[in-house]
Order: structure tokens, then sequence, then C-alpha cells
């Protein structure tokens, strides 16, 4: 069994501190509900976020579109995820929601486009 | 703004400062091949860039100084440059403040002092008519003296206004060239730049600000020293509390002429500067405990004043020289060399009649002077679209449309206007602000920076990582998403 | 020569709350129309490409962009008319109507004649200048927004080595991006011996990464000739740097992120009070400023942490102009709001006798629970409790007609203070 770690939950604006003492058997002191004991099991289990950033389109008017990851990703595949972002160039027209990258590393996490652009 | 050098010039002067760009325009009115050489990334960088925009009266200094002689005959030459340059300048008067008996006697002796130096106009006058010219002064003022004849204007834009006349008459203006190594070849002089390139010149005129005593060592001519006395000044917003109608002085001590409350030509406030000397000349920095002494000083004079009203805080370099006075007179040991240093306060005010006494100087030495008969007096006034009414304004976008295109909008600078200052060889941001004011207003630079940084870039098709502030090694942008992106 | 154009209201300023605004006002049978300086309406919205937005609004997490294409969507919908690239640059109350004039590449110079005038203007940033660092003035020396504009408009990285300077959320958003961008952020220094920003901010963007938040602490000299090269950083004892404790970051960037100040030059143009609490103008219960006609709202009236209540807000002033449009002024008796205890400011500064209003304030302390009071002389009018109030995230109270009916003639105050147990 893993070193006892305590997490602050970000579900709402208290932000208890939760040592969660078992993974595998759910034990947790700290929270004060339900949500905080789920976000600190997940985030000891595999901590994810939502990734936002821009990316290049070939446009030279609208030189970059923001995109963001359609949900959390797991935090060890950020940066990876990041620098192939770099290297990308969308074509536009492209839509808002449009899919630019689909099931990054077999995670099921795609990229969209927050909001789309038509070419100038 | 990189121009050829080639052949051989009459006059080479180093130093693109306020008596570089003086000494050039003066020189270019005659059948001569002259060539000015900058350091910087831009003229007026040195220590012109750190300027409190005063045009003195001509009562601080003794009689007997050269720097008096000057500063009068300079004073009165601004009405015309003007005329001819087009730059902002006003003759606001100048009043030195006192609050005791002791203090008036010191303005006593100014204006006497004043008087023998041939200033006109001057005026002691008494608590209650000091008042009355000035309401936002303390109410333990005591009574001062009144110089009508002091002024203020923008320094840059003089400058500015001096290299670009020089310029379109003739005169090559080669900046980011720095003098490393000098020869006598064949009676001609061989400056050498850091770079490598070569300048060959009959004269040269050392008009090196803080650097005159490493030039005048290059050249193998008097050995001085250059010591540095920095001032922090700090700059108000427009509509501070407590802006003056005049230049206000405190009674000036042995030293220094004190801290002033300027009113500058462009209607915000500027507060300082101090003095101290230092060692190092790179030294531009601003601390606390100064800017409290600053307030401390400014607040005697006019209680108004706030420290709230801060936008901006800069410091210069005055370059003092033993002996206090200007330094400028024909070499005795190198050839055909004048020296131009130790020209701090009122350097500014002497500067046109620096033109000319150099130009006198160089005459008595020989050297021809021709006048030349298609010399351009006045520079063509650009638009300034801040002070501009609606219906000039529509006509001036009718001609261009980018004057429509707000760009900087504290400073209500149009796209033209930065498009303009660009091409006449100002692509730093700093250079940029300084001719168009963009990013100098209470945003400073916040929401035209970016702006600015595409408008070069499209204009000069420098890659954006090249765009400085202010010359090499000031850039403002270490990366692109592109390369980063190429890199992985 | 200048083209003159008439319409009911101007609305300066396309952004969050410029498209409320107008959408409000055109609802209401209006003539909008909509000047905005920049490419295309959504204002700073536009580079805020990171989630948080329109959780009340909405009821979904949006980036910066999203929210603002909703209004954009809903304005270019409704054919109000909009002029981009054009800034306004003078506004005067002419008595029968206000005039604004604009200028542009595209249009020249306009007069636009209008009933009303709603100045949505957003706000500028605290500068270097303002703040007073000492020390060179190297490149390198950017404010947090400034910053953001570069990576996620244009695509540049303004450095490599970041010290971060305040921790609200622009500071906090900014170390992560900047991070993401593969710079190496040595830390957030805050004057305050508390974090200004969320707590999710903190864990998402400092925790995450390990970057050490310094508080209590402030950069005391910036130093490199050409491009910034370090920092100096000390610890605050007694209101004074402890130089003692000074220490050195190594860095070529520095990020400000001390403030935002409402844009108030226009209203300061036509002659509209100006608040010394907030900086920006000063409003009635219908949003409008001491000039007949001229309404302010959004973070050019005060600043907002939430996009939604700028929506909110934005829409309220949108309806009292279409009311002050219809009938030609308003009559209803206005009560003073006093900002009470713990409270450091209310905005608006008046409430209409016997009527509903929202009121947005800030608070003095932090605390877990508070109860925020709003009394008449000794009578307590209405209360309500508050979860986890700190200075740094404004409150909307909105109070229905009801509570207020009856109050009239004094004036209110709104006082808050820590909850008792049994509250």
């Amino acid at each position: 069994m893993s070193d006892a770690r305590t997490i602050t939950c970000i579900r709402c604006p208290r932000g208890c501190r939760v040592t969660v003492l078992s993974v595998d058997d759910r034990k947790a002191s700290g929270q004060t509900c339900k949500l905080g004991l789920e976000y600190a099991l997940e985030e000891c289990r595999c901590p994810r976020r939502t990734v936002t950033a821009v990316v290049r389109t070939d446009n030279e008017k609208i030189r970059y579109l923001p995109v963001k990851t359609d949900k959390p990703l797991k935090k060890s595949l950020i940066v990876p995820l990041l620098r192939q972002l770099y290297t990308m160039k969308v074509c536009l027209p492209v839509e808002s929601g449009g899919v630019i990258m689909t099931d990054f590393r077999q995670t099921g996490v795609n990229v969209v486009v927050s909001v789309g652009a038509e070419p100038i | 703004m990189t121009s050829r050098l080639c052949g051989t010039y009459d006059v080479v002067v180093v130093g693109a400062g306020v008596c570089g760009g003086a000494i050039a325009r003066q020189l270019s009115k005659y059948d001569l091949r002259v060539a000015i050489l900058e350091k910087c990334a831009d003229v007026s960088f040195g220590v012109s860039k750190a300027n409190s925009g005063i045009i003195h009266a001509g009562f601080h200094h003794p009689t007997d100084t050269l720097k008096t002689k000057l500063e009068i005959r300079g004073n009165m030459m601004f009405e015309k440059l003007q005329h001819e340059l087009k730059f902002p300048f006003e003759r606001v008067g100048i009043l030195v403040v006192a609050f005791s008996p002791e203090e008036m006697e010191t303005c006593r002796n100014l204006y006497l002092q004043g008087c023998e130096n041939g200033v006109s106009r001057l005026q002691l006058l008494n608590a209650a008519k000091i008042r009355a010219m000035e309401d936002v002064l303390s109410p333990d003022v005591f009574g001062g003296l009144y110089a009508p004849t002091g002024g203020i204007i923008e320094p840059y834009r003089y400058v500015f206004a001096l290299i670009e006349s020089a310029t379109l008459n003739g005169v090559t203006l080669a900046t980011r060239w720095e003098l490393a190594q000098a020869h006598r070849r064949q009676g001609v002089w061989e400056l050498v730049s850091t770079g490598g390139e070569t300048c060959r010149t009959r004269w040269v005129v050392n008009a090196a600000g803080l650097y005159a005593d490493k030039v005048s060592g290059i050249l193998g001519a008097e050995e001085f020293q250059i010591v540095p006395r920095k001032g922090e000044e700090y700059l108000l917003r427009r509509g501070a509390q407590g802006c003056p109608r005049h230049v206000l002085f405190p009674v000036p001590s042995h030293t220094s002429k004190g801290m002033l409350v300027i009113p500058t030509v462009e209607g915000t406030v500027m507060v300082g500067p101090t003095a101290h000397e230092t060692d190092d000349k790179c030294d531009v920095s601003t601390s606390a405990s100064n800017l409290r002494l600053v307030f401390d000083n400014a607040k005697r004079m006019v209680p108004a004043i706030s420290s709230r009203d801060i936008i901006t805080a800069f410091a210069g370099m005055r370059p003092t020289v033993e002996g206090q006075d200007f330094f400028i007179d024909i070499s005795s040991m190198a050839s055909n060399v004048v020296q131009v240093a130790g020209i701090q306060s009122p350097g500014l005010t002497a500067s046109p009649a620096i033109g000319l006494y150099v130009k006198d100087l160089l005459k008595e030495a020989g050297l021809k002077l021709t006048e030349k008969p298609g010399f351009v007096h006045d520079l063509s006034a650009s638009p300034v679209v801040r002070d501009l009414d609606g219906q000039s304004l529509a006509k001036l976008i009718e001609r261009d449309r980018a004057y429509g295109n707000i760009v900087c909008r504290c400073e209500r600078v149009s796209e033209a206007q930065i498009v303009e200052a660009i091409r006449k060889g100002h692509t730093t941001l700093d250079g940029i602000k300084f001719y168009t004011r963009a990013g100098m207003g209470r945003c400073q630079g916040g929401f035209c920076s970016y702006k600015i940084l595409r408008i070069i870039q499209r204009e000069t098709h420098m890659p954006i990582e090249s765009i400085t502030k202010r010359g090499p090694g000031s850039e403002i942008v270490l990366g692109t998403l592109e390369e980063e992106g190429a890199r992985t | 020569m200048i083209e003159r154009q008439e319409c009911d209201v101007v609305v300066v300023g396309g952004g969050a709350a410029g498209m409320a605004g107008a959408l409000a006002c055109h609802e209401q049978g209006l003539r909008v129309t909509v000047i905005e300086r920049e490419e295309s309406l959504g204002g700073i919205l536009l580079q805020c490409i990171h989630n948080g937005f329109g959780l009340h609004h909405f009821g979904e997490e949006l980036t910066g962009p999203e929210y603002a294409l909703r209004f954009r969507q809903s304005v270019e919908e409704s054919g109000i008319h909009v002029c981009c690239r054009t800034t306004a640059f003078r506004l005067e109350d002419k008595g029968s109507y206000r005039s604004v004039m604009t200028c542009s590449g595209e249009h020249g110079v306009r007069e636009y004649r209008a009933k009303a005038v709603i100045l949505s203007v957003g706000c500028r940033e605290r500068n270097r200048g303002n703040i007073g660092i000492p020390g060179t003035r190297p490149a390198g020396v950017f404010t947090a927004g400034l910053a953001q504009r570069l990576t996620n408009i244009d695509g540049y990285i303004p450095g490599r080595r970041v010290v971060i300077v305040g921790s609200g959320d622009i500071g906090l958003i900014m170390a992560r991006r900047m991070t993401w961008l593969g710079a190496k952020v040595l830390g957030v220094v805050e004057i305050m011996p508390t974090c200004s920003g969320l707590l999710r901010n903190v864990v998402q963007c400092l925790e995450d990464f390990d970057i050490p938040l310094y508080l209590g602490h402030v950069v005391t000299k910036i130093i490199g000739a050409d491009r910034v090269r370090a920092v100096e950083v000390g610890p605050m004892r007694d209101g004074e740097v402890d130089t003692s404790a000074v220490f050195r970051l190594d860095c070529d960037t520095l990020l400000l992120s001390v403030g935002l100040v409402p844009e108030h030059d226009l209203a300061q143009d036509a002659q509209a009070e100006i608040s010394p609490d907030t900086n920006g103008p000063i409003v009635d219960a219908n949003w409008m400023t001491s000039v007949p006609g001229v309404f302010a709202c959004g973070n050019g009236l005060h600043v907002h942490d939430l996009v939604d209540d700028v929506s909110h807000e934005s829409r309220l002033c949108g309806l009292s102009v279409a009311d002050f449009v219809r009938v030609g002024g308003f009559d209803n008796e206005q009560l003073t709001v006093n900002a009470g205890t713990n409270v450091k400011y209310v905005m608006p500064g008046k409430i209409a006798s016997g009527r509903g209003c929202s009121l947005s304030f800030r608070s003095l302390i932090e605390c877990e629970k508070a109860t925020c009071t709003l009394r008449q002389g000794p009578n307590i009018l209405v209360s309500k409790t508050l979860r986890f109030v700190r200075p740094a995230e404004m409150i909307r109270w909105d109070i229905t007609t009801e509570k207020l009916k009856g109050a009239c003639g004094e004036p209110v105050e709104l006082s808050l203070g820590k909850a008792t147990n049994d509250e």
C-alpha cells in the first residue's frame, strides 16, 4: 500500500484538504462531502486535466485558433499532447467544435477547436 | 537605419545626441561631406534619452563660463528652430521658489547673475506675487525669481528633428556604429568600428556624451574622465494633481539645480531629477529611497503632487567633467579633432549655440565653409492625430486610411504615424515611442505593443525575435510557437 | 466630410459587457450601434483560452472564446449594427442627444448622435510604473494580459524563465500557460499574506507544476540592462521589506498581474463623475452616470471577477437604457447605498426606491461563512448568508422588489459580518 497522500479538493470553493489512506479501500479523511472523496481518489488513481492551447492555422490573418481536449487527459500525457499540437497546422475553414485530433494515444480524448474560423 | 559610409568625409560627428544633432545640422548648411556615427540602435538613445526637456533661462551659472554664454545664445534660438523643425516647444517661464529670507537672498543673487549674463525680463517676486502666478504653490512660499524666457520642449522630438533635417540636407547617418579604433593615414582619420567597418574623414567631432573620454582616448586626444552623475525622474499622468503652469525650481545647491516640478509640453508632469555620482555609466536603475526623496522635495513646493499619479520612472546620466564647464575646443593633442565633452545641464538649451560654436571653431581652424544654396530649412510637419479636430482628421483619413486606424488609444496614435516613424528609421519600440508617443500613456504599452510589433514586422520584414525595445540585446519576444513545433 | 449617423443607443466596446447591453437594448426595440476597436467582437475573452467561464450564465464550463462566441452569434443574428476596427475618441452630452466621435480607416470620422450611450469599455492592467518596482528598465517586463495576448493570439513566446508578480487568477493562469509553452516559471510573488486567486487555480496552475508561491513578498528590484536578467525578491515584515532576507531569482521575464483599473477617459471627457473607490464612473440605480444619457457597465464600471456577472449587469443596464430612451428620463426616487462595515465598495451607489436591484460589492474580510445585511437606519431590510467571502472575489446580491417594498426616504447601508454559528 502506498503512502498516504494529501490533496486539495477543487470541486467547490471550500478546498478541503483530503488525506487519502487507501485508494483501493476508498479510505480517506478530511473531505466533507462525497464529491471530495471521489475527486481525491481519482487524483491518486489517475490525475487528469482539461488542456487548453492554441494551434497554428494555414491563414496569415487568423494565425492561431484556441483548442481544448473534450475530456480531461491523464497528466502524464499533457506534454506529449502539447508537443504534437505545436507541430500541427489546421486548414481553414474549420467549425467550432471541429475535431482536429482523434483519440490521442488511445485515451479516447479528442482535441476540438473552441471557436472556428473562416479563412481571411 | 545604417547608411553606407564611403569616400572621405570632411567632418564626422561621433554621437547622435542633442549636440551631435545640432552640430551635424549646422554643418549641413555648407558644402561639406558630413556623417554622424551613433553606437546605439537609434539616435538620442544615450544621454539625450533621459532629458527633462527644459530650456533654461541662463541665470544658474556664472557669467564667465562657456556654458552660460552658449545657454543664453541657445535659449534665443528656439522659436526659429521650432518654426523650421516643428518639434513641440513652449516658453512657459521658470520660477525659482524660496521658502525663507536666506533662500530669497540666493534668488536675489541668481537675479543679479542673470542680469549680468544678459537674461532679459527677470523679476524678483514676493510671496503674494509668486502665488498669484502659480496657485499650486505651497502657502509657505516666501517669494522667488521669475524668468519668463525659460521653456519646455520634447527632447527626443527635437533631436529626431535635428537629425532628420541634417540627413535631409545630405548628412549620412550610421547607427549601431561604435568607434573601436582610429588611425591617421596621409593626413586623414581612418575610424574603425567594433564591427570592422571603416570611415575616413578629415575632421572628427567628439560629441560622444558619456563616452567622450573613451573616444578621446581612442583618438589619442586629451585625457579626461567623464564621471556619470545619475538623475532619477518620475513621470505623472496627464491631469495629475498639482500640475504647475511654470517650471518650478527650488533654490539651487552647490552641485545641483535641485529637484523640480516640470509641466511637460505633452501635459504630463515630471518630478526630479536626483543627482548623485556613480561609477557605473550603465546603471540607469531607479530606487525606492530616491522616489521618496523626489516626492518629499516636490511636495515642499507643490503640496498636491502625489505619487499615486506616477505612470513611470526613469533615470539618466549626466556626463560631468572636471571643472564642470563645457569642454568645447579644438584638441591640442590630436590633429583635426574637436572636443564637445562634459555637456550636462544646460546642454539641451545650449545645443543650437553649440552647433554654431563648433562650426566657427572648424572655420577658424581652416575648414572651408561655402554655404549650400539648396539647404532646406524646414521639415514638413507630420500629422499628429491627437491634436486634430474631427474635420482635419477626416481629411487626413481620406488621404491615407491608415490615419483612421488608432493603434495606441491612450495617446491616440494612428497606424500611419507608426509607419512613418518606421520608415524614418525608428524600428525599435523605444524609437517609435519617442517619435509618436505610442506606449507613453496610461497603459504604458499594454494595449498597443502587440500591434506595433506586427506593424514593424510587416514594414521591415524583420523576424519577430529580432524586434527590440532599444537595440540588440533587448529583444521583446524570445521565441514563437511555430519554432517550438519545428523543434520537437 | 464627417459622416453623421443617428441611432437610439451607441454601445462603446464590444466585449462581454457591450454585447449583453446591446442585446438587451435591441430586444426592447431600440436601434443600436456597437463600436469596437479590435478586429472582431469579444473583447478580452478572445485571449482567455482557458476554461471556467459561463458556469452561472450558461450552466456549462466554457473557454473565453466560446463564451464570447455565444454572444457574438446572438448579436450577428439580431442584425445590430456593429463597427469593428473603429475607435471612439470623443463623447459629449449635447442636451437633447449624446455625440460620439469615432474614426476608422474604413469609414473615416463619424459622429454618432444617439439618445443614450453605454460605456462598456473594459479596464486596463496596472503596470510597472503604477506599482513602482525599482531597478532598470529592460525588455522582458510585461503585464500578464499583454503576455497572454502575445501567446494566445499571436503565438509568441515572451520568455523562457519567468517570475510572476501577483497571485490573482490572471497571474496563476499565465503561470500554467507559460509552463505549457515550455518556459520555466520560477515563482509567483504575492504581497498579501494570502493568495488572491481561486484555489482551483492554485492547484491547477502552481501545485501541478511545483511552482513556488511566495506569499507576503515583493519584487524589490529588476536587474538587467537590455533584457531582464534577474529580480530580487524580499519578504514583508510589518509593512516594510526585510532587506536581510532578500534573495535573487535569475530570469528573463517578469509578468505583472497586479490589478485592473476601469478605463474612464471617455466618461471623463463627458464630464462624468468618477468614483475614487473603483476608478470607474459613478452610476445610479439605473446604471446611469452623472451625465444624463450616458450609462456604464462591465469592467469599465468596476472590476468583476466572473464574466457571468458582467453579462447580468450589462443586461440590466441595457434594459435601463431602453426605459430612458422610451421615456426620456427617469423619475424614480433613488436611495444612496453606503458601504458599511467590512464592505470595500458597492455598485451601483444607488437603488431605486421600492424596486428590486442587483448589488455588486467586495468584502474587506475573508471568512467561510458571512452574513451581508442591507439596513435602513436601525431596520434590517434584508440579509443573506454567504459562503467563502474574500476580498478577491466580487459578490453579487440580487434583491427582489418584494424585499425592498417600503424602503424609501433614507439612505441604506450594506454591511458584512462573520456569521454566528446559529445563522
